[in-house]
């Protein structure tokens, strides 16, 4: 017992040992031995590891109470501007410890405060554009491209977290009406103090704080000295390459005021520069309306390529544009704008198609082609609004003219040549009008639209026929209307209840003749006559929870349907009329202030319309027979659900967002086709079809300051099924693809390199047929570009792709493309020359899974080509 | 005649007052110069108002010199630093628009909030600007625990801290290299300066984004003489009473005719205190 007890209190003694609390006290002077206050005085014990610290008294003392394991511990003293004292004293600590401190140098290292390139107020995000400018960037489109958390797609679109925006505003002024690109492409990047992007933002100002928007607007803010003045740029330029003499000249100017803003630009070239994408309209005033003719006929027989259209596009294009904006007052603001833009495109390329066919060999066209095409278009459209706290009002009227030919030789498995010509001519008017008194929100919405695609076609001509040997014309119009009124009622400070009351009413007529035909095919082809109505109206009324963090909604639209169509080529009418109700449903969390989260779920029903009742086939192409309906109204019936988490950091510039998506839908009819050696024909069965796709996307970027580098890192999964029928055999395919990519984009040496390198995998699987035979397509895209900066005006710069493609079936292919030149700024001057396609690659290569089948495009590319430009901005 | 020039002499006075309004002077006198500083340093400071959903982004700076130290919103200290180094003429002469364009536009308004330490007293006077007043205290104790974790800010490496202070718990990054046992607003007590430091709710963040060490002048604030003392409860419930009663007509005016009155979009002024050990109610 006496043993125990004497373990016992040792084995106290040894924990007390090992947990000790101790005391250590003292005082702290100068060098002239007068006390010091604020001193940090530290106990750490021997491995490093902090015990305990405390901060000397005004009269100097210091008392620090640590615990420790040990037998002795490290005492630090220190102050900046002295030298550092540490005591290493056994435990207990016996009597006061007494430190002074001589005077040392400060020798640390400064770290100077530099304009954020991000900063977060709010909702606002504000890049500023010193930041991510480099000496490379001709336009503001440049540097944002190098701002974390926006994307700038190849077509000019802009995208923030993922989403594309919904406004775009130059000093607060819509002035462009969602055609930006005219502006990111235009305006100098000199021009530009930051570009502001408003998250979640609502352009209407009386439903701010009612409806919630998940989309961001940009804003250009403009430097004070390129306010109040015309701004803008003129280049002019020429060159040769293969017997061909080159030009280019551009002028575009911008004035903004407070009150007032114009901006005009006029281009052209034949360099390979195409200007059309500065012409879309990315973020739609109206609905696009078009008519079933408009979407027939395969403009292009070969699409474009995953490359830039300057190295295979043999173009001579012009723009011109002028759109001017007047501000009266906050809130008034009236808008014209008028545009022109003609593209005459030569596109040398070929084709080689494999049909898949279950248990034979595919069917395998090879063609050559060569297209001369022709697009025109006018735009021009005036728009008033009135957007205040208690009223909005907008009213925009647009007319639009669009006019396209082309002819294509073809040559090969085929030997002749199709010219096509249609035209489509647009008038439309889009009012809103909403209004709020107090806790009532109410709203109009009217769309008319009348859209006509006068007769037009392809026209096919052999060698050895006289005269077009098939000529498919067809045409329609359409008369869109559309009038709703919504009333909501603002309940608490939590819930929105409210109601939404919709009639559309959209007439349509389609007519196709297929005269002469000098065809062995089917005489009877390519007739139809089809005209009618569908009117439909919902009720949907809507329920909305919201707090500081959680927004849900649920809305249960009832909609009923009338639809009436009849065909005078067959002499048949078909009408239906159907009810049926659908369910939207969408959640929005905030998680902190850096993580949002949205997710939405459906049930919808789509009915078809005109094109179900187009009965007869028309040739859609030279060796395509398509019959677009079946006589039976088109019905799918679908679930969607969609989740996104979006993070955010401006201090640290990191952005990240996770998109997941899943649809399955089922169809009352399936695609079947038929394929031969001289014919793709494609109709409708009556069978049921289901259709599903899961698709999953991630993105990353940050911009690490300290080094001038802006990196980016996507990742993305795609999975599609669906069923057809293909020369009589019932087939289902799964296609997978797998994309993974990443950019750099910086400058570093003070400015004088800059480069930027993204490098894209993608992995295509298609499995089809009943044996689950796949096959697969990998492709590396490498693109890069290297600047060095001899002297601050003086740039030489490198550019060079690499593409790899690799097939199961067929060789791997690499392509490599190189570009190189200089440039010599001085003051507003600017003086570049270019060398083109050093590599002298003459053919470049893309293979695609379209559908069931497997495609190998090759494009003629342009040569080698020297261009002297010169530039002056004002 | 009479109306002739009584409309004469109001049209003049309307003019005279126009000019007056579009060029408002500033009221800048000469501040007197405590020391000059001996290291600086400016933090990011976002405060996150979990009410509103809202947050604010914010540089602030901490001066230290031998005697004294100041911490204030970096606006401030520009705004000093250029009215300061300008001859009396010429600070008389000044105007709002001129400050505003060269100070302000870049580095975002000057508030009120201000703190002077006394670091030989080891005591500190914060100038609460919504408060109209000002407290004295001593330098407050702060209870801290040692925490495994190393992380860099600016390329100095940081230890990392836990620190329970009136009412929140924050995590504070302390770097060793800088003897110095301040920080980010009152923070302090570490064997290291403070480079980084967040309460745990996230409401408030503060992240150091440049030091120097330049002597520059701690200025004394004007405010500091022209405010009230007041106890620190007091001017607590003063800004909490002003954040909360602002939109309260607004509220009131929707309850009671919601057809008429739109429902505000704020329930209260920005509000987001550091300190939550006192009963405010």
């Amino acid at each position: 017992m006496m043993r125990l007890i004497l373990l016992s209190a040792l084995l106290c003694c040894t924990v007390m040992s090992h947990a000790a609390a101790y005391r250590v006290r003292g005082l702290v002077r100068d060098e002239e031995r007068m006390p010091m206050p604020g001193v940090a005085v530290g106990v750490a014990a021997r491995d490093g590891s902090q015990l305990g610290c405390g901060v000397t008294k005004p009269d100097g003392t210091f008392a620090v109470s640590f615990d420790a394991p040990g037998d002795s511990v490290a005492v630090e003293v220190g102050m900046l501007g002295y030298r550092t004292e540490t005591r290493v004293i056994g435990l207990p600590p016996v009597g006061d410890l007494n430190f002074d401190l001589t005077p040392e140098s400060i020798t640390l290292r400064e770290v100077h405060v530099m304009a954020k390139p991000i900063r977060a107020q709010g909702d606002t995000l504000i890049y500023n554009v010193a930041s991510f400018k480099s000496g490379v960037d001709n336009t503001i489109e440049d540097v944002i491209k190098r701002m974390p958390g926006i994307t700038v797609r190849g077509n000019g679109s802009i995208e923030y977290m993922g989403k594309p925006i919904n406004e775009f505003y130059i000093e607060g002024l819509n002035m462009l009406q969602g055609r930006y690109t005219l502006a990111t492409r235009n305006i100098s990047a000199d021009d530009i103090a930051t570009v502001d992007v408003y998250e979640n933002h609502q352009p209407v100002r009386v439903l701010e704080n009612v409806v919630y928007s998940d989309k961001a607007a940009l804003n250009l803010t403009l430097k004070k000295k390129s306010l109040m003045r015309p701004i803008g740029r003129v280049a002019a330029g020429g060159g040769y390459g293969d017997g061909r003499g080159l030009w280019i000249g551009e002028l575009s100017a911008l004035m903004a005021m407070p009150g007032f803003q114009l901006m005009t630009v006029g281009k052209t070239n034949n360099a390979g520069l195409a200007y059309g994408d500065e012409m879309s309209e990315h973020t739609l005033a109206a609905p696009s309306i078009g008519t079933v003719a408009d979407g027939v006929f395969a403009w292009q027989i070969v699409g474009g390529a995953p490359l830039p259209r300057r190295r295979y596009d043999f173009n001579c294009s012009e723009i011109a544009s002028a759109n001017g904006m007047l501000r009266k007052g906050e809130d008034l603001t009236v808008g014209v704008d008028v545009s022109y833009d003609c593209n005459l495109s030569d596109v040398a390329s070929g084709s080689e198609i494999a049909y898949f066919r279950e248990g034979e060999d595919p069917v395998v066209i090879k063609d050559d082609m060569l297209m001369r095409s022709t697009t025109r278009r006018v735009k021009g459209g005036a728009v008033v609004t009135l957007n205040d706290k208690s009223v909005y009002l907008k009213d925009r009227v647009s007319v639009d003219g669009l006019f396209r030919d082309n002819i294509t030789g073809v040559s090969g498995t085929d030997n002749l040549s199709q010219g096509f010509d249609l035209d489509k001519m647009n008038i439309s008017n889009v009012l809103s009008f909403t209004m709020r008194r107090g806790q009532r929100v109410w709203g109009v919405q009217s769309v008319l639209s009348y859209v006509r695609t006068p007769s037009g076609g392809i026209s096919v001509t052999r060698p050895d026929s006289e005269g077009p040997y098939l000529t498919q014309h067809a045409g329609g119009s359409r008369l869109y209307n559309n009038e709703r009124t919504s009333m909501s009622w603002l309940i608490g400070s939590h819930v929105t209840v409210g109601g939404e009351l919709m009639f559309r009413y959209n007439h349509e007529s389609f007519e196709s003749s297929c005269v002469p035909l000098q065809s062995d095919r089917e005489p009877e082809t390519g007739f139809n006559d089809v005209s009618g109505s569908d009117a439909r109206c919902y009720a949907k009324p809507y329920f909305l929870w919201e707090n500081r963090t959680v927004r849900y909604s649920v809305e249960v639209p009832i909609v009923v349907a009338s639809l009436r169509y009849s065909s005078r080529y067959n002499d048949k009418d078909y009408n239906f009329a159907e009810i049926y109700p659908e369910v939207n449903t969408s959640l929005n969390c905030r998680f902190g202030h850096f993580i949002k989260m949205s997710a939405t779920g459906s049930y919808r029903r789509s009915t078809g319309g005109l094109r179900d009742f187009i009965t007869t086939p028309l040739y859609t192409s030279y060796r395509s027979l398509s019959m677009l309906g079946n006589g039976r109204l088109g019905r799918s019936d679908s679930y969607s659900a969609d989740v996104g988490v979006y993070f955010r950091d401006a201090l640290k510039a990191l952005f990240a967002s996770l998109n997941a998506k899943y649809g399955h839908g089922r169809n009352n009819s399936t695609s079947i086709s038929d394929v031969s050696d001289d014919l793709t024909a494609s109709a409708f069965s009556d069978a049921p079809s289901d259709h599903s796709s899961v698709s999953v996307s991630s993105e990353v970027s940050k911009r690490a300051s300290s080094i001038g580098t802006t990196f980016r890192l996507l990742a993305s999964w795609n999975r599609s099924d669906y069923s057809c029928v293909r020369n009589d055999v019932d087939l289902s395919s799964v296609t997978n693809s797998w994309m993974l990519g990443g950019s750099v984009n910086g400058s570093w040496l003070h400015d004088r390199l800059v480069a930027s390198v993204s490098c894209n995998y993608t992995r295509s699987e298609l499995s089809v047929g009943s044996d689950g035979a796949s096959s697969a397509i990998d492709a590396v895209a490498l693109a890069s570009r290297l600047s060095v900066f001899s002297h601050e005006s003086v740039e030489l710069f490198f550019r060079f792709d690499w593409q790899y493609s690799g097939s199961s079936s067929r060789a791997s292919v690499n392509q490599y493309f190189a570009d190189a030149g200089a440039r010599y700024k001085v003051k507003s001057w600017e003086f570049e020359l270019q060398f083109n396609n050093l590599s002298g690659q003459k053919t470049y290569v893309n293979r695609v899974f379209d559908g069931l089948d497997y495609m190998v495009y090759s494009y003629r590319l342009r040569p080698f080509e020297v261009l002297a430009v010169m530039r002056m901005t004002f | 005649m009479r109306i002739i020039v009584l409309t004469a002499i109001s049209l003049l006075f309307c003019l005279i007052s126009a000019a007056q309004v579009k060029s408002v002077r500033v009221i800048a006198p000469e501040l007197p110069v405590l020391e000059n500083s001996m290291f600086e340093c400016v933090y990011s400071h976002i405060e996150y108002d979990a009410d509103l959903d809202r947050d604010n982004c914010k540089d602030e700076i901490l001066q230290l010199g031998r005697n004294y130290g100041c911490f204030m919103p970096y606006g401030t200290y520009k705004s000093d630093s250029v009215v300061q180094s300008m001859d009396k003429n010429a600070r008389n002469a000044l105007t709002f628009t001129q400050l505003n364009n060269n100070v302000h536009v870049v580095y975002g308004w000057g508030e009120y909030d201000w703190i002077l330490f006394d670091l030989k007293g080891q005591s500190l006077s914060h100038v609460v600007g919504r408060s109209g007043g000002r407290y004295e205290e001593a330098m407050p104790a702060q209870e801290l625990e040692f925490l495994e974790g190393e992380a860099t800010f600016m390329g100095y490496k940081c230890r990392k801290a836990r620190c329970t202070f009136r009412g929140r718990e924050w995590t504070a990054w302390y770097c060793p290299e800088i003897k110095l046992p301040y920080g980010s607003w009152k923070l302090r007590g570490l064997p290291g300066f403070i480079l980084a430091a967040s309460d745990s709710t996230g409401a408030q963040t503060y992240t150091a984004i440049g030091l120097r060490t330049k002597p520059t002048p701690i200025y004394m604030s004007r405010r500091h003489g022209e405010v009230r003392l007041m106890k620190r409860e007091d001017c607590a419930r003063v800004v909490k009473d002003i954040c909360f009663t602002a939109c309260k007509p607004a509220w009131e005016r929707y309850n009671e005719d919601s057809v008429d009155f739109p429902r505000p979009a704020l329930k209260h002024l920005y509000y987001v205190p550091h300190e939550l050990d006192m009963n405010l109610e």
